[in-house]
């Protein structure tokens, strides 16, 4: 057994600042890696020393073996630990490591390789004695063997990247689908993320749960569980909400699957930690999906309830450390659940959202990347800050809330409370999304299914007509009112808007929520005004204005805003709502006529691929060209019926939001 | 500094009495401007807005910044009177525009079409003076027929003095500003033509210097209105307009931009300055509604002043008249009040307060209360006369700001002797409570019965005793009338009639605009007469 002096974190955002924090609490030194998009990120500021890697594109950076391992060396590290996603499930990686003398801290070479390829992994379970899903994953990958594999097992029938996982690359392929498109870009998908593009089908069994165990091994060949997470709220498979306990397991279950997790993990002598993947049916019949040979980034959700700090746990078995603890001694404690923070806009189809974080304001209580969340049993872990970029780069994943409690329903009270208090502006979040969700009976009752979120999406993502705007509208007229008189150079003591002679009162445009308003209001004493809304007059007055917040007594209930300013638009949270309200300009300027019929690109992104030549007649809805961004792919299609007269990008090329891609002639008037 | 020590007793009968009845002052004050902003009434108003046009009001909102203050100038110009609107056809004042001070004049285009009335052109002038004296940027919003034909003979010949004074502040380096959003013809051509910028309105401005009927009559040729004088012809051809404006907002955002580019008024950046510590609301009760009936001036600047701060001068000599020193939001002013009529001592004093003021640039605010100088023989002895010339030398010759603020009574030469009207004080407001005349009613009809007795018993003529109290009573009547606020106001006398309670406000943003022209006190005086 060799203790580690120094830890290479071949990782970026809130992995790599997780894994530091335990460094820190066990005296190892950090050393941290970057890309040029990350120069100033948290993780870089976090460790004891960084090295650059490369570009900012994730192959020529977090997913260049040679050059992290060469960090590595130069830094003098011991061991490297991967986090989750890039290399962590790279055998590759693994091996390299392993040549250089370099301790990689998760299983070994072999087992990621074993396991990485699902087939093999199935095939491993199927020998254990562990049911898996009826499906194909065979090596010939041709697209007609592969559709004539769909038609046998039966739609729906997902379709998976062999070598990967996190959902990406994953397609479910209906009967309304179209099951050669979905291959297709499931392929790309795979090559993309990771290098390889073999493809795996898979009954996909309706209303299932998604129950994953969690397990740990040593170098000794002992093997535990610590229990489940229920990562069933999935969006298009990305988890979005894990928990545990499942609602959906009895102690009889629970133990059952429990010991299906460790048969298998034995099966291949696991060492380090992992994650056996199940899929549970309504029956109680689960099947073995895959086992993730990482550290998963729903992992808090374990630590919270067990105690335990993975990351340690990671570490002391790959110093050589015996586990030192029997699964008899493992308790599960109370009720932990986790919800994911993504830079992405619900109300636009989840289009990945870039920008500057100019508000990142989450409760004070929080504790940060503690496995005992000691305290309140709110923990975050959280990779970005206020002032960061979120680029188009990487996951667009901000952070993890976790909140921990005697049982399920305080825990999830306690979640939404805290995500109800946290204030982001600057990207959109699906914050409210994940309120609505945690809020939804279904859910509450321990109903919801994988499918569930695709099922309410709708609801979900338009809550009914939300009181908190009106409220919003009026905090902003008057704390922009406030800021004007006090930024005007001369008299700023006066009455705002004073008029010896009144004739109207202060109006404001705005746009909230893709509508277009007009605020009018008119001062009706000290500090004292009244609003006009279609239908009903609010009376508001200020009890007080700072930099950021304002408190307003309407309509006589007191409650203050906080209000973040960017450029025309002013965000405004309270724990009643939050919304993002752009100042329309007073003047709008005239501009030459937009071309008509163009497309433009609707997110910041990378064009992958162009289907249309100049001269070709295009209709409405027609694809035209495929954009990348955050690992997402996203078409844009025809808003006329045209010709498409030019093409303005070119392949690779990075495009802004709003970036004319294409040129239409439209063929109507 | 101190605060001043108030003594106002908010629950005594006169408080309570003055206060309902001023309160009912400001009611009729608030019914007579809503007239002013009704423009030429509901039939104009809706026709103007059905050619899409914006109201002359909503015009000036739109090119003020957001939240700026505006200072209306006369808003009830033409009251009362014959062949006028109230308001006179002109909306004007102070307000800020792009962070700037500027003085706004917008066409009442629902009222005859704009077209100028003798009041109007009076008010016109005014504000053009008040551009030219405080040094403020003019931005005119111009949609106006011209000269209301059927008054001609009124504002015809001094009218064009409004030409001659856009060029000359132009000289002076005060640039202005003209908006075209529709009528300006004939001589009114000149009011762009005289402007150092000129945005015009697309589709909007007509600009000619006859229309085409008069064109046909005098050349015979035919033409429309659009080529003749339209905004794109007067800015791709003619030059007259320097930048075209797609539309009515558009033209103002272009304003707005021209008042981005001049230099912006050099401030020190001041603390934020204290309230006054007695609520405004006071002054209701504190102002006299009958004017006979004195109230201490000390307790007005108690709730006018930064922090009710006053540095009394000389405060146990001349105590008739209240000077000393105090700041409005920040801006220093010498304050001269009238506490009773005017003796020796008191005009004596307030001179030699001028002339400090003018040695340390410091600008003047006049409170007048005033019915006049002490008369009698043992003031006439003391040089009561002599003694009232050095404050009217002071008053005259001062040129540093000076501001008014008629509070109560302004009678006789106090008017004069407290920067009234002819004495060009940067500006005059007064309250619904103030009356103004040469002398009060009953004394004017009073003189008239003696000088008429005097003067039957000289030719020997017996007095008719009824017709005499008839006459005198007529008499009475009519000063009454004439010395009545709206009377005033309607004249141009003031600039305008002001809510008590908004004399600090109204001061300061008057104060402010003021100090756009450097204050420069003169030491330099007509000999007094000692």
């Amino acid at each position: 057994m060799k203790p580690f002096k120094k830890i290479l974190v071949a990782n970026r955002g809130e992995i790599a600042l997780r894994i530091m924090a335990t460094c820190r609490t066990m005296g190892i030194s950090t050393v941290a890696v970057y890309s040029d998009a990350d120069l100033r990120a948290a993780h870089v500021l976090a460790a004891d020393e960084a090295v650059r890697l490369g570009g900012a594109a994730s192959a020529h950076s977090y997913l260049n073996i040679q050059r992290i391992i060469d960090s590595a060396r130069r830094t003098g590290a011991d061991a490297i630990h991967p986090g989750y996603g890039f290399l962590s499930e790279n055998a590759d990686f693994a091996q390299s490591c392993a040549e250089e003398g370099i301790v990689f801290i998760g299983p070994s070479a072999q087992t990621i390789r074993s396991m990485g390829l699902k087939s093999a992994a199935r095939r491993l379970a199927v020998s254990s004695g562990v049911p898996v899903v009826p499906g194909y994953d065979g090596d010939e990958q041709g697209n007609d063997l592969l559709l004539e594999h769909i038609n046998k097992i039966g739609v729906p029938v997902l379709i998976k990247a062999s070598a990967g996982g996190g959902g990406k690359g994953m397609r479910v392929v209906r009967s309304s689908d179209d099951p050669l498109e979905a291959i297709e870009s499931a392929r790309r998908e795979a090559e993309k993320s990771f290098g390889d593009g073999r493809l795996l089908l898979e009954k996909f069994i309706e209303h299932a749960r998604h129950v994953e165990i969690q397990i740990l091994g040593d170098e000794q060949g002992n093997l535990i569980h610590l229990f489940e997470r229920d990562c069933s709220l999935q969006r298009r498979h990305q988890k979005i909400v894990e928990e545990s306990p499942s609602p959906a397991l009895d102690e009889s279950l629970r133990s059952r699957m429990g010991e299906a997790a460790v048969k298998v993990a034995r099966a291949i002598g696991y060492s380090n930690a992992g994650t056996v993947e199940f899929i549970l049916a309504p029956s109680g019949e689960f099947y073995f999906i895959e086992v993730n040979t990482r550290l998963q980034v729903e992992h808090p959700v374990t630590e919270m309830v067990t105690g335990l700090d993975l990351v340690r746990c990671q570490i002391e078995i790959a110093e050589g450390r015996s586990l030192g603890i029997t699964q008899d001694s493992i308790a599960h404690r109370g009720h932990a659940i986790e919800a994911r923070l993504y830079a992405e806009d619900p109300l636009n189809g989840f289009l990945p959202s870039t920008g500057r974080i100019v508000d990142w304001n989450i409760d004070a209580d929080f504790a940060s990347f503690s496995p005992s969340a000691e305290g309140h049993g709110l923990r975050v872990d959280a990779g970005v800050t206020c002032g960061d970029e979120v680029g188009i780069h990487y996951d667009p994943m901000l952070a993890k809330i976790i909140a921990h409690a005697g049982d399920r329903d305080s825990a999830i009270r306690k979640l939404i409370h805290a995500l109800k208090h946290t204030s982001i502006f600057g990207v959109r979040t699906n914050r409210e999304f994940l309120i609505a969700l945690l809020e939804h009976p279904d859910f509450i009752e321990g109903k919801a299914d994988t499918g569930f979120i695709g099922e309410n999406l709708n609801r979900l993502i338009s809550p009914e007509e939300n009181p908190f705007d009106q409220a919003a509208l009026v905090a902003v007229a008057l704390y922009r009112q406030h800021y004007q008189r006090d930024s005007h150079p001369l008299l700023r003591e006066l009455p705002a808007g004073y008029r010896n002679n009144p004739w109207r009162g202060p109006r404001l445009k705005v746009r909230l929520r893709e509508k277009d308003i007009d605020i009018s209001w008119r001062n009706v004493g000290q500090d004292s005004f009244q609003f006009d809304f279609p239908g009903v007059t609010v009376d508001a007055q200020v009890v007080f204005c700072h930099v950021n917040s304002i408190g307003i007594v309407l309509d006589g209930v007191f409650s203050s805003y906080r209000l973040i300013a960017d450029g025309d638009c002013l965000f405004v949270h309270s724990t009643s709502g939050a919304c993002e309200i752009e100042i329309l300009p007073r003047h709008p300027v005239h501009h030459s006529m937009a071309e008509e019929g163009s497309a433009n690109s609707p997110m910041p992104g990378q064009v992958i691929r162009i289907l249309v030549e100049v001269d070709q007649a295009v209709s409405i809805g027609d694809p035209l060209i495929v954009l990348e961004a955050m690992k997402m792919e996203h078409t844009c299609r025809a808003g006329v019926n045209g010709t498409v007269e030019k093409i303005m990008v070119g392949q690779g090329e990075v495009v802004g939001p709003g970036q004319v891609l294409i040129q239409i002639r439209s063929n109507e008037d | 500094m101190q605060p001043i020590k108030s003594h106002v007793d908010r629950s005594s009968e006169i408080y309570l009495a003055n206060h309902s009845a001023n309160l009912a002052s400001i009611e009729r004050l608030r019914m007579e401007l809503l007239q002013s902003t009704l423009g030429g009434g509901e039939q104009y108003v809706k026709r103007h807005l059905s050619r899409g046009k914006l109201l002359p009001r909503e015009r000036i909102e739109m090119l003020l910044d957001e939240g700026s203050y505006f200072l209306e100038i006369a808003p009830l110009a033409g009251h009362g009177m014959d062949n006028e609107f109230v308001g006179a056809g002109v909306v004007g004042g102070v307000g800020l525009v792009s962070g700037r001070e500027c003085l706004i004049i917008a066409n009442e285009a629902t009222v005859k079409g704009g077209a100028v009335s003798e009041i109007g052109q009076r008010k016109n002038a005014r504000l053009a003076e008040i551009s030219a004296v405080n040094h403020l940027p003019s931005i005119t919003l111009v949609e106006s027929a011209g000269a209301d034909l059927p008054v001609q003979h009124k504002i015809f010949v001094p009218g064009g003095a409004g030409f001659k004074e856009i060029t000359r502040r132009s000289k002076a380096r005060i640039p202005s500003v003209s908006v075209v959003f529709g009528n300006s013809t004939a001589g009114g051509a000149y009011l762009p033509g005289m402007s150092d910028y000129v945005v015009m309105i697309k589709r909007q401005a007509q600009v000619f210097l006859g229309g085409p009927p008069l064109v046909k009559m005098a050349t015979g040729e035919t033409v429309d209105e659009e080529s003749l004088g339209g905004a794109e012809m007067h800015s791709k051809l003619s030059g007259l307009s320097d930048y075209l404006a797609e539309d009515e907002l558009d033209g103002l955002r272009i304003a707005r931009e021209i008042v981005a580019h001049l230099p912006a008024k050099s401030t020190t950046h001041r603390e934020r300055t204290l309230d006054p510590i007695y609520p405004s609301d006071d002054l209701l009760g504190i102002a006299s509604v009958d004017i006979r009936v004195p109230f201490d001036v000390k307790e007005i600047i108690a709730r006018i002043v930064d922090g009710s701060m006053f540095e009394e001068f000389k405060s146990v000599y001349g105590t008739t008249l209240v000077t000393g020193w105090a700041r409005i939001h920040g801006n220093p002013v010498g304050i001269l009040g009238n506490n009773g009529v005017l003796i020796s001592e008191a005009a004596a004093k307030g001179a030699q307060f001028i002339q400090l003021c003018n040695q340390q640039n410091i600008p003047l605010i006049f409170l007048q209360n005033i019915t006049g100088f002490m008369v009698g023989r043992s003031y006439e002895e003391q040089g009561i006369i002599r003694n009232g010339a050095k404050l009217i030398n002071a008053v005259s010759n001062s040129t540093v700001p000076a501001i008014t603020v008629m509070i109560g009574g302004s009678y006789g030469a106090g008017n004069y002797a407290m920067s009234g009207r002819a004495y060009d004080p940067r500006f005059v407001f007064t309250w619904p409570n103030h009356r103004i005349a040469v002398m009060g009613g009953p004394q004017l009809a009073g003189v008239m019965d003696i000088i008429k007795r005097d003067a039957a018993a000289r030719s020997g003529q017996p007095v008719d005793e009824a017709k005499q109290a008839l006459m005198k009573k007529m008499l009475e009547d009519q000063i009454d009338k004439e010395s009545d606020p709206y009377f005033a106001t309607a004249r141009l006398w003031d600039d305008g009639i002001i809510d008590p309670r908004d004399t600090r406000t109204v001061l300061a943003i008057a104060l402010s605009a003021a100090f756009n022209r450097p204050v420069e006190g003169t030491m330099e005086w007509g000999v007094f007469r000692h």
